[in-house]
């Protein structure tokens, strides 16, 4: 399986954990941030991209989702971290597929900004923009 | 991948022939948009089934949504006037059918996809909320009633089921905490909630990647059957 979680969290964490509370932005979903602004950075699919198969028995190329949630108490701290790691995305070579304030659900006074971000990656860890 | 073979169309300098030239185009614009039609109807009514099937992969014993609101209301439109044109829905944007019983409330649809946030558990201060006790705080005052299973104590109004109008009084009452999404199970009359701290469930995003994979492979072939002439190998 074609594997850069890791790399891609790493990249985008040294850019914004300096940004949010110590410890709070993570690679896996937290209901109980206790503290903000918070943040996770997961990857949510991984498919083989079937017209980039060979007849050679490894996966050449996979196409990831990564989905981006940010927390925070003002629209203002959510919106400069947002910012920090959507630039880490999109130098990486993604595409933000979708962004939005959406409602926290249960506690709508905290800011809560999501962005979906896409793209091939391939056996080395190259990283390609969709078309 | 299928590739999509067209009809020739020939023509000579006679006035005719150009004539007959020009029909041609003509029914080929029309049946392509009909294909087109065909294309986007045959994907959307996949897509419903392969929706709901990606939705049934996230569902977990005990959870709410595993009543069958949220797969109902699963479906698809095509869009009006605009040839090969479609939406594949699910949910329902605002609560104008809280009060259709086939449907319930559904406009958490959205937070299954995307997550449903932080849970209630805690202040923006950091410490920690006793929903219970709110929660009982809320029943005395008659806003709502323990749900989970119950089918005597929903505070409808006038015998009208109006969860989420409930639910967002529940939002006033405790400044902003405390939400969630109650329906009622049409089969066996018990109300169910669906609440925050949930990580996101791509079920849409996934049948997009299906109907997107499936359009390449099966595209042609469609398209193909309304273009009198043609064909797809």
């Amino acid at each position: 399986m074609i594997d850069y979680e890791v790399n891609v969290f790493d990249r985008v964490y040294r850019k914004v954990a300096p940004m949010c509370a110590k410890g709070k932005f993570v690679s896996v979903y937290v209901p109980d941030p206790t503290a903000f602004p918070a943040g996770s950075l997961m990857e949510l699919t991984n498919r083989t991209v079937r017209k980039r198969q060979s007849s050679t028995p490894i996966e050449n190329f996979a196409v990831v989702m990564y989905q981006l949630d940010i927390y925070a108490k003002t629209k203002a701290e959510a919106r400069s971290v947002l910012n920090a790691a959507d630039d880490e995305m999109i130098s990486m070579g993604f595409t933000r597929v979708g962004g939005d304030y959406l409602d926290n659900s249960d506690n709508v006074n905290i800011f809560r900004y999501t962005a979906r971000y896409e793209a091939e990656i391939d056996r080395e860890g190259n990283i390609y923009r969709i078309s | 991948m299928g590739k999509i073979i067209f009809k020739e169309i020939k023509m000579t300098l006679d006035p005719e022939s150009i004539q007959h030239a020009i029909d041609d185009v003509r029914n080929l614009n029309t049946d392509l948009q009909m294909a087109l039609d065909a294309l986007c109807e045959s994907l959307l009514k996949d897509g419903v089934m392969i929706a709901r099937l990606n939705l049934r992969r996230y569902f977990t014993k005990g959870d709410g949504a595993n009543k069958g609101n949220l797969l109902r209301s699963i479906r698809y439109e095509m869009a009006n006037g605009k040839s090969g044109e479609g939406y594949l829905m699910a949910g329902y944007p605002n609560d104008h059918m809280s009060d259709n019983p086939l449907y319930s409330n559904v406009s958490y649809a959205v937070f299954f996809e995307f997550g449903f946030g932080t849970s209630n558990h805690y202040r923006q201060d950091g410490s920690r909320i006793n929903s219970s006790k709110a929660y009982n705080v809320l029943k005395s005052q008659g806003l709502v009633a323990r749900s989970e299973g119950r089918t005597s104590d929903h505070p409808s109004k006038k015998g009208k089921y109006r969860p989420s109008k409930e639910y967002k009084m529940i939002e006033n009452a405790q400044g902003g905490q405390f939400r969630g999404w109650v329906y009622k199970d049409r089969w066996t009359g018990k109300f169910y909630t669906v609440r925050g701290g949930q990580p996101p469930k791509p079920f849409m995003y996934n049948t997009l990647l299906d109907l997107m994979d499936k359009a390449q492979r099966n595209g042609a072939d469609i398209i193909a059957e309304y273009l009198p002439g043609g064909g797809a190998y």
